[in-house]
């Protein structure tokens, strides 16, 4: 494999080193290969092919704001690319160095500098990791509420940058409800820091502007944001719903009678029967079901339908239709899964009520071993897919949301437009008042790499415009990166113009995070 | 002040062209309707006009109805480079459609139909012209609540509430109007209509609704709103308390929402708020007053009222039973109406200066203000809502003065009082928003939104058309 060298000359690395020092600068080939993609499919399906995206230049780790001060003006000085990074778990390509450039890992910046107790927020630098910043909190009593699957691997900042959401998030909302304060360097140097207070009314929120701007408007360095008291109770509830539209319903009651649980899922059928029926810990397979999301429990699929599973397998791909057939096979309803969580007077009382109106609306109880085995094992979740990759197939997630109108319009009319294309399924796994997001998997092949390019895709362009058909946001988590900037014209429409007059006005030089978002 | 007096005659080719796209009855030059568009309900504002005079006056009042109709008239003053002024029902208190360069004020109150109501999604697309209150009604009757309680209720539009990030007596449940939009459709200087997406939340880039909200007029003109909606509550509980200091008080509220109770409503009284606002609406009583509602299904309010209780009489309140949260509640409009006569004498100032802070910051922040502000006027204050992190601060300031110093009194009113929010950990509103008022303070809490939104004006609205003089320290008007 050949290396293209950095293009960072001696005078640029002369220069960023006297700012970070030289222990905190690198144009070594392993950094240069360790940073040049996220985790986006398309890359991970490249690199197994020995095909190598364009690289970073060089790669810094500030550690603290008048670094990043001082690297943005020397970017901006010289109009080279710089790219925010945090810990390279986004799916779309966010981080990826379209232009080369510096990446900014933010990762030393990971101090809590402010816990307080008693207005229930904290204060952290951008580069923390999630798992890290709950562990503090829990040892102080508290919790963010926020776990993204990623949590491991992921940090504050990114999760600010994308709109991240947890799993809880029915509870504690998603990032950008956590929020209540930010410092930001903008692509002039200048710092913004915005005032913290539970709410205001200054103009515009600056907060919500810099939140899923992806690291095109300025560098989050610093955030702060709510927090809650560690829950001293939870509670968990299951349900099977006869169809997937039931268990909407059943969903949408759950939300519109005020109730607060904290995680609320709901697999479409192929998903639930692939979770619902358990499986013999320690045993291996090869079965590419196993690395798909639900793949702790995916031998259960072998002894539900024996003969299809081998047959789609060899299928897929070439007839991923015959794969989405399965589907008719899996007759065991659809499962619910909820937790509640926060003083005890309080769930006890909500999964009363969560119970009396799932009941009352076709839900059959099942109790509370399947919510409890979900919340065991919800981060396996994103660790099986790699394992796909090896069988030369290709696993990527669409989550896109709407309102309850429209929420089983939009899950039919995306199977339909993929169902030829990939194998895929779908839970529900973020509800609120007035909608919720669905979160498909899907899966499929290609002969050869392009192909498999190819095939992904025509898989995206159909589920965008089936999304856009029916209403909706094409986004409800991952955010845009560059896979999905094609579609952000499409859209946002003519709003785009605001985002564009925010980029001309904090980026003048045009050197953050280039390329991505639909930007021009 | 130092603002310019611009002057410029009724253009009749403006005139002309408007009334092809409105017809005649719908743009209007009578003295009467310049009169009554010259101003909000910003009590510096009505300070002039005790006295008899209207330093700025719009050229034109037009009345659209339709968001096309919108657009063409931008199109319209865009090309002749005529300042237009966004007009809900004008009854803002920081002069934020105070007409300071002229030009058109564009009316939106005929713009007051509720297009859709989803039963399913509980989701209502409105045009923001509506009145609050007949929205609230149509709604109520068809078994819905917005949750938007304003003190303006009666006289301020949907639109007004979403251009200035207003708030309502049921905030703690249901959040300010930032919390209650879905989606905007508004239209852009040079006539460009905009959408944001339907969704309950995205991950598609900045929230374009968030920079329109609170944009007071200057970016675009707000035509339509999807808003979040809720089933009328089946059942709802009054508890009242009152507490010997207004540390307890804070202190209940604060574990109340921590240990996350909902209450629907939560107003606390600092001592002279509860024998002087509270006495005017007929509840006596002393110390710090707190009216708690809590609306939900009767099972679930019982069990959180009660728990309320136990905390406020845990940390030295007393029980004063369901009365006084019943009797405020049915006569809390009152309370703003019988400010007004108060102005209306000479010799008499009065305002409102409403501030945030978290629990950290809210009692220092008090005491700051309190203190700052005794000693130029009578000081009420109460807390009008509360959320887990802290909670906002309502001052009514009210003083006597003369003829000759009234301007100077006013002003060195909000003179302190920014400065001591400023300085103790306060956010210098929050849900009056800014206007011609409090732009100079923002200036110093968050010294670059001014530049950047300028900054974003001159590219969204390059000649300036859009309620100019507002969210920026200097007025320049368009040429």
């Amino acid at each position: 494999m050949k290396i293209s060298p950095s293009q960072a000359s001696t005078e640029l690395r002369e220069a960023l080193t006297a700012i970070v020092g030289e222990a905190n600068i690198s144009v070594a080939n392993l950094e240069r290969l360790s940073y040049c993609r996220d985790l986006n499919p398309m890359a991970n399906l490249a690199t197994n092919d020995g095909r190598l995206g364009p690289l970073p230049d060089v790669i810094v780790w500030p550690h603290e704001v008048d670094q990043v001060v001082r690297l943005v003006k020397l970017a901006a000085e010289r109009r080279v690319p710089l790219i925010p990074f945090g810990a390279g778990s986004g799916v779309c390509g966010g981080t990826t160095p379209l232009r080369g450039g510096i990446i900014l890992d933010l990762k030393k910046m990971k101090r809590i500098l402010a816990l307080d107790e008693k207005s229930l927020a904290v204060t952290a630098e951008a580069g923390i990791i999630g798992q890290h910043l709950e562990m503090e909190l829990n040892r102080q009593g508290y919790t963010m509420g926020h776990f993204p699957s990623s949590i491991y691997t992921s940090t504050l900042g990114g999760y600010l940058a994308a709109r991240s959401a947890g799993q809880l998030s029915a509870k504690y909302g998603k990032i950008e409800d956590m929020v209540l304060g930010l410092e930001v360097v903008l692509g002039t140097g200048e710092i913004m820091r915005t005032p913290v207070a539970p709410r205001a009314s200054l103009g515009p929120d600056w907060n919500q502007i810099f939140v899923g701007s992806e690291g095109t408007l300025g560098v989050i360095t610093s955030a702060t944001c709510r927090i809650r008291p560690y829950p001293p109770s939870r509670e968990f509830a299951s349900f099977v719903f006869p169809t997937i539209e039931a268990g909407i319903e059943g969903m949408r009651l759950l939300m519109q009678n005020e109730l607060k649980p904290a995680a609320v899922r709901l697999y479409d059928e192929l998903d639930t029967a692939l979770v619902g029926t358990g499986s013999k810990q320690g045993e291996s397979s090869e079965s590419f079901f196993d690395s798909l999301p639900i793949s702790q429990f995916g031998n259960a699929v072998k002894s539900l339908v024996p003969g299809l599973v081998r047959r789609a397998e060899r299928f897929v791909g070439q007839r991923a239709d015959l794969a989405n057939e399965l589907q008719r096979f899996a007759t065991k309803g659809c499962l619910l899964v909820l937790t509640f969580e926060g003083e005890e007077l309080l769930t006890r009382a909500e999964k009363n009520l969560a119970t009396e109106i799932c009941e009352k609306a076709e839900g059959v109880n099942k109790g509370p071993e399947p919510a409890m085995r979900w919340w065991k094992n919800r981060y396996h979740v994103s660790y099986g897919q790699s394992k796909v990759f090896y069988h030369g197939a290709f696993v990527d997630t669409i989550e896109m949301a709407t309102t309850w109108r429209k929420i089983a319009d939009l899950y039919h009319e995306i199977r339909r437009a993929v169902r030829e294309k990939a194998f895929i399924m779908a839970h529900f796994s973020h509800a609120y008042h007035e909608g919720c997001s669905v979160y498909f998997t899907f899966v499929s092949a290609g002969t050869d790499v392009e192909k498999a390019r190819q095939t992904h895709r025509q898989v995206w362009d159909a589920a965008v415009a089936a999304c856009h058909r029916v209403g909706g946001a094409m986004s409800h988590h991952h955010g845009i990166g560059y896979t999905k900037a094609p579609y952000m014209h499409e859209e946002h429409g003519q709003a785009m113009r605001i985002f564009e007059a925010l980029k001309q006005e904090m980026d003048p030089a045009g050197i953050l995070n280039p390329g991505k978002m639909g930007l021009s | 002040m130092d603002q310019p007096k611009p002057k410029k005659p009724t253009n009749v080719e403006l005139l002309n062209r408007l009334r092809d796209v409105l017809g005649g009855r719908r743009v209007s030059r009578a003295l009467g309707d310049r009169l009554n568009y010259s101003h909000d309900l910003w009590p510096r504002s009505l300070l002039e006009i005790r006295r008899g005079e209207a330093p700025y006056r719009p050229d034109l009042i037009i009345w659209p109805e339709t968001t096309e109709e919108v657009s063409r008239v931008l199109k319209v003053c865009n090309e002749m480079r005529t300042p237009v002024v966004p007009f809900g029902a004008g009854s803002g208190m920081c002069g934020g459609v105070l007409p300071v360069c002229g030009g058109v004020v564009l009316d939106t109150k005929r713009m007051n139909h509720i297009e859709r109501i989803s039963e399913e999604s509980q989701v209502a697309v409105c045009q923001t012209g509506i009145l609050g209150i007949h929205l609230e009604q149509e709604l109520n009757r068809r078994g819905y609540t917005m949750g938007h309680f304003p003190g303006s209720f009666g006289i301020s539009t949907l639109g007004g509430y979403l251009a200035t990030r207003s708030a309502g007596q049921a905030a703690t449940m249901y959040g300010k109007i930032e919390d209650m939009v879905l989606s905007l459709q508004a239209v852009l200087a040079d006539g460009t209509v905009i959408h944001t997406r339907t969704a309950p939340r995205r991950a598609t880039g900045p929230d374009f609704n968030h920079v329109l909200l609170g944009s007071e007029g200057v970016l675009a003109v707000i035509t339509r709103a999807h808003m979040r909606l809720h089933a009328l509550p089946a059942a709802r509980e009054f508890r009242s308390a009152v507490f010997p200091k207004l540390d307890n008080g804070l202190e209940a509220l604060r574990l109340m929402l921590r240990f996350g109770l909902r209450p629907t409503i939560v107003r606390l009284s600092d001592p002279a708020d509860t024998s002087v606002t509270m006495k005017a609406l007929g509840l006596s009583a002393q110390g710090c007053l707190l009216v708690m509602v809590f609306d939900g299904r009767s099972a679930q309010i019982e069990l959180e009222s009660a728990k309320a209780l136990e905390i406020c009489l845990a940390n030295g309140g007393r029980d004063r039973g369901e009365e006084p949260a019943r009797h405020w509640y049915n006569h809390r409009f009152a309370e703003h109406f019988r400010q007004s006569p108060l102005l209306a004498e000479q010799k008499m100032v009065l305002d409102t200066i409403e501030l945030a802070a978290t629990w950290t910051n809210v009692k220092p922040l008090y005491d700051a203000v309190h203190k700052a502000l005794g000693r130029q006027a009578t000081v009420l204050a109460h807390v009008p809502h509360a959320y887990p992190e802290g909670c906002a601060l309502a001052f009514t300031v009210l003083c006597k003065v003369t003829t000759e110093d009234e301007f100077k009194r006013y002003d060195r009113l909000w003179q302190t009082a920014m400065d001591a929010a400023l300085k103790n950990g306060g956010v210098i509103s929050h849900a009056h928003g800014i206007g011609r008022q409090k732009v100079r303070w923002l200036a110093k809490q968050l010294p670059l939104a001014l530049p950047l939104l300028q900054g974003l004006k001159r590219r969204l609205d390059p000649n300036n058309i859009l309620n100019p003089g507002k969210l920026s320290v200097e007025v320049e008007c368009p040429c």
